[in-house]
């Protein structure tokens, strides 16, 4: 696919998505065409059901690719049912040996729906105290991990946050079930699913959605200038806020200075929107084969390196950089080289790994 | 299929919408979507109520004629899911045709017959928690170390099903 008409499919993703995250969604106004093309995309970038629940009352709610949708809308709800258990046994497990783990992402994103099937979420991503890790890590493993993918974070400066202890001091414990679990803080939650949207590179449109559903949901006593105060930390957090409010239409009265958030460098909204209408988004194509494999299959090496280079918001947050208007080039060369350092690093003992197994070999 | 069906409640995850029901077979790790009338069966089968019973239940609910012949398709369908306790003593259920119900019945009623189907991922839909970006990975996704998959089986760069334990 062209990037313009990548574009112009990534803006029909937007439309289609936009105020879907609410209980009463805006009319759907796209063509059966539109529907059409559309939905293949919302499905593979996980907001099927949200694609649903935008549909289910248009003239559109019984053709076939709205039947598609209706069927991710009804797996991710009983996928959401599942997953609501395993989480308290997590929870269960960890306070067990006198760990208090924080929930952050998939379900702690979910709450914030009307439904919560509508916000799917493959694992449970759950942070520890750094003095915590070692002993979390070896009490989950006693889980099977083919019913429990938990992603066990160690603090909690992945997602840009960094005071462990401000950051348990207003975290939250909520309902879930049978068992009262923690999350962030309302301004931390924001922040998390922003900075996380942003270092991902935005290709996945449901996580904007979180930033706009979240955005929404902020409590009166919502503190602003705790979420966005410090300014190197906010950075992405502002751009996140600001392209929900462009591409998805969020409400932003209630944020102090409104108006910032309506300003943005040209090349951000066309890098998100690229990466929706994209057959497959560039971080797909990374994950999905590791950069050992290219380099053990070295004429597939150049293709790796193709899929490994960064899209200007992954670099931008990343390297902690502005988001202005200046070239983009320098973060992007930054980032790509900061990863092959980390690459360099771990590859001798990656490379020196005997060959996992051969045909036919029994084990465990 | 016996006179007194029972349906089975235990293993099941079980969610509430308008107009369906879905259930998800924690035995068999397959989500099935009932209609409100395969619905309504389900949750009728009490072991205290007849087919009979439940087809008079069915038309006040539903406020359309029903017979037991659309009962006994329900029920066929619910005991083809794993859905009702199995009895061993019952005689052999008669397949009702629902094509020929459809011709007997009318199409007005031909609308409420029951009807699960089963739910599986739609196209792409999976790539919400994509096998090969989850962290393990699926089978058919690529793999350096058998940690790496779903199965602990990393088989030539590729996750392979899982295998049994050596003895």
């Amino acid at each position: 696919m062209k990037t313009a008409s990548a574009k112009a499919t990534g803006a029909l993703v937007a439309a289609f998505l936009a105020g879907a995250w609410r209980p009463k969604p805006p009319a759907f106004d796209l063509s059966a065409a539109d529907l059409e093309k559309t939905a293949p995309l919302m499905l593979s970038r996980g907001a099927g059901a949200l694609g649903w629940w935008r549909v289910r009352e248009s003239g559109l709610q019984s053709c076939s690719a709205a039947e598609e949708l209706h069927q991710a809308y009804r797996l991710y709800t009983l996928d959401s049912r599942l997953n609501q258990s395993r989480i308290g046994k997590v929870f269960a497990l960890l306070r067990l040996v006198g760990i208090e783990p924080i929930l952050i992402k998939g379900w702690a994103a979910a709450r914030y729906y009307p439904e919560q099937g509508l916000r799917p979420y493959g694992d449970i991503d759950i942070c520890v105290r750094r003095d915590d890790y070692h002993n979390a890590a070896c009490a989950l493993a006693s889980l099977d991990p083919l019913r429990f993918r938990v992603d066990l974070h160690s603090g909690f400066a992945k997602f840009g946050l960094r005071q462990e202890e401000d950051l348990y001091a207003r975290s939250e414990l909520v309902t879930l079930g049978e068992t009262d679990v923690r999350i962030l803080g309302a301004e931390d939650h924001l922040r998390v699913v922003s900075y996380h949207l942003m270092r991902e590179g935005a290709w996945r449109p449901l996580w904007l959605a979180d930033v706009a559903a979240a955005l929404e949901s902020c409590p009166r006593n919502f503190d602003w200038n705790y979420c966005l105060g410090e300014r190197r930390q906010a950075r992405p957090v502002v751009t996140a806020i600001s392209l929900a409010h462009l591409l998805l239409g969020a409400k932003i009265e209630r944020i102090p200075e409104a108006e910032r958030f309506s300003k943005n460098p040209r090349w951000l909204v066309p890098t998100v929107l690229n990466e929706w209408g994209a057959p497959t988004p560039s971080m797909h194509s990374r994950q999905a084969v590791p950069m050992l494999q290219h380099l053990r299959h070295h004429g597939d090496l150049l293709n790796g390196l193709r899929h490994r280079w960064p899209n200007p918001i992954e670099a931008t947050t990343t390297m902690n950089g502005p988001f202005n208007e200046l070239p983009r080039l320098p973060f992007q060369i930054g980032n790509s080289l900061f990863r092959v350092a980390t690459f360099l690093t771990h590859l001798p003992k990656a490379w020196n790994k005997p060959p996992s197994n051969l045909p036919g070999k029994a084990k465990r | 299929m016996t006179r007194f069906p029972i349906a089975r409640r235990e293993n099941l995850i079980v969610e509430e919408l308008p107009g369906e029901v879905l259930i998800y077979d924690l035995n068999t790790d397959k989500a099935h979507c009932l209609n409100q009338t395969a619905a309504l069966i389900w949750k009728n089968c009490d072991g205290e109520k007849t087919q009979g019973d439940i087809a008079a239940l069915l038309q006040h609910e539903l406020k359309t004629p029903m017979s037991t012949q659309v009962v006994m398709l329900g029920l066929e369908e619910l005991a083809g899911y794993g859905l009702l306790q199995e009895d061993a003593s019952a005689p052999p259920a008669t397949r009702v045709s629902r094509r020929r119900l459809i011709q007997n019945l009318g199409l007005t009623t031909a609308i409420a017959l029951p009807v699960i189907m089963s739910i599986t991922a739609p196209a792409a839909a999976g790539a919400a928690s994509d096998p090969c970006i989850a962290n393990p990975r699926g089978i058919g996704c690529p793999c350096m170390s058998d940690n790496d998959c779903d199965s602990f089986n990393c088989n030539g760069g590729v996750c392979g099903p899982a295998l049994r334990p050596s003895r």
